[in-house]
């Protein structure tokens, strides 16, 4: 092992007798499939299929709702709300993920009854992260600045142009429950 | 022989308002054959073993001012869509808002205290059981054409 | 999430990226070298 990586890092720092251009189009190339592999990769983590491998009643939930089924056919899958967009966050989110592929090993979650059990714990954590993070991932698609107050209900007015509009209230504090059946929501604030 | 006759008459009779009975039915096309005996009700003239093409879903009101009550001790029309409002024994989103604690921050209706009484009047600390669901007696409206055409009126006292 | 375990995986993640490149290289290096020694390119 040790003799592999001496010899690589010698033919590493030596010149090579290739042409600049050759190098710097292997190179180029290389990065290009490397980027796009990693990429790849890591979206094949962000679809429905993937997460409903161990999330799999908690998907069906939500084609009972607006988010899956609607008017205009717009529809947000499960990364669109529960994965940063930003590339930072989402690396950290997904090395973060680490800790649940430990919770698949261990099956915390493998029975309906198991899940039911953790369901208020697994909510309770999302609406802090989205609670922490200003509810970002709902900003993502619905931006305050381009909300028509006078195309919303009369109920949605009052709060949206009050609490959210100074900042005192966050989506999620009031937006529970909008694409999943909410777990027992006794001694949850506004409840 | 007379008492023959009077028989005889008779079963021809009989036998002539029966024939006619059935030629009655198979003359009228509404009723023609029918299984539901040629009766229209909400669901039209259509037969028993038929299933009538269902009605376009109606449009409901995103938002609006209560309704006024029609009679006494009405339950309260919602008079905002609740599409996805969880009521289940984890949650009751109506309760976020009509609930004793939730009303007043909500600017919402609040709940009448006859839903913290037991069958036996018992007044309990939390809505009763018995009162939890409310789409059981609470509905939405939509503004569509009645099923019944009726001359209902109002009571004097909520006129 | 506690505080603490929210710095935890905020150090961890934030250490992954540069791993990620450094990794990205490195595999691109090799890829590159063996194209590379497939030619008359070796010296010594």
């Amino acid at each position: 092992m040790k003799q592999l990586i001496k010899l690589f890092w010698k033919r590493l720092s030596s010149p090579s007798r290739a042409a600049a251009g050759l190098l710097l189009g292997l190179g180029f190339t290389g990065g290009i499939l490397f980027w796009g592999a990693f990429n790849t990769g890591m979206e094949a983590t962000n679809t429905e299929a993937f997460c409903s491998a161990c999330h799999a009643p908690i998907v069906a939930e939500v084609r009972e709702t607006i988010h899956y089924s609607n008017r205009s056919g717009v529809r947000a899958i499960c990364s669109d709300c529960h994965v940063p967009h930003p590339w930072t966050d989402k690396i950290v989110r997904k090395v973060q993920a680490s800790k649940e592929l430990v919770a698949y090993a261990m099956g915390t979650i493998n029975t309906t009854e198991k899940f039911r059990q953790r369901r208020g714990y697994l909510a309770n954590r999302e609406w802090q992260r989205m609670k922490e993070n200003d509810s970002q991932e709902c900003r993502n698609c619905h931006n305050f600045d381009y909300m028509d107050f006078s195309e919303q209900g009369q109920r949605s007015v009052v709060q949206h142009s009050t609490a959210l509009a100074s900042g005192e209230k966050t989506c999620v504090d009031c937006h529970k429950g909008i694409s999943h059946k909410l777990p027992d929501m006794h001694g949850v604030e506004g409840w | 022989m007379r008492k023959l006759i009077t028989i005889l008459l008779l079963t021809g009779v009989i036998a002539l308002a029966h024939g006619q009975d059935n030629g009655d039915q198979a003359g009228d096309p509404e009723a023609g054959g029918s299984s539901n005996g040629g009766q229209a009700s909400l669901r039209g003239l259509t037969q028993l073993d038929v299933t009538k093409k269902a009605d376009a879903f109606k449009r409901i009101p995103k938002d609006r001012s209560p309704y006024v009550s029609d009679y006494v001790y009405q339950p309260p029309l919602i008079p905002h869509r609740i599409r996805g409002y969880e009521i289940s024994t984890n949650a009751n989103k109506c309760l976020s808002c009509h609930s004793f604690k939730n009303a007043r921050d909500a600017g919402a209706t609040k709940i009448s205290v006859t839903h913290y009484g037991t069958r036996e009047g018992q007044v309990l600390s939390d809505v009763s059981p018995r009162r939890y669901f409310c789409l059981q007696c609470h509905v939405t409206q939509s503004d569509t054409a009645v099923l019944v055409e009726n001359d209902f009126k109002r009571v004097d006292s909520l006129r | 999430m506690s505080t603490l375990e929210s710095i935890f995986w905020h150090i961890i993640g934030y250490a992954a990226m540069p791993a990620i490149f450094v990794f990205g290289f490195i595999a691109v290096a090799a890829g590159a070298l063996w194209i590379l020694s497939l030619g008359p390119d070796r010296d010594a």
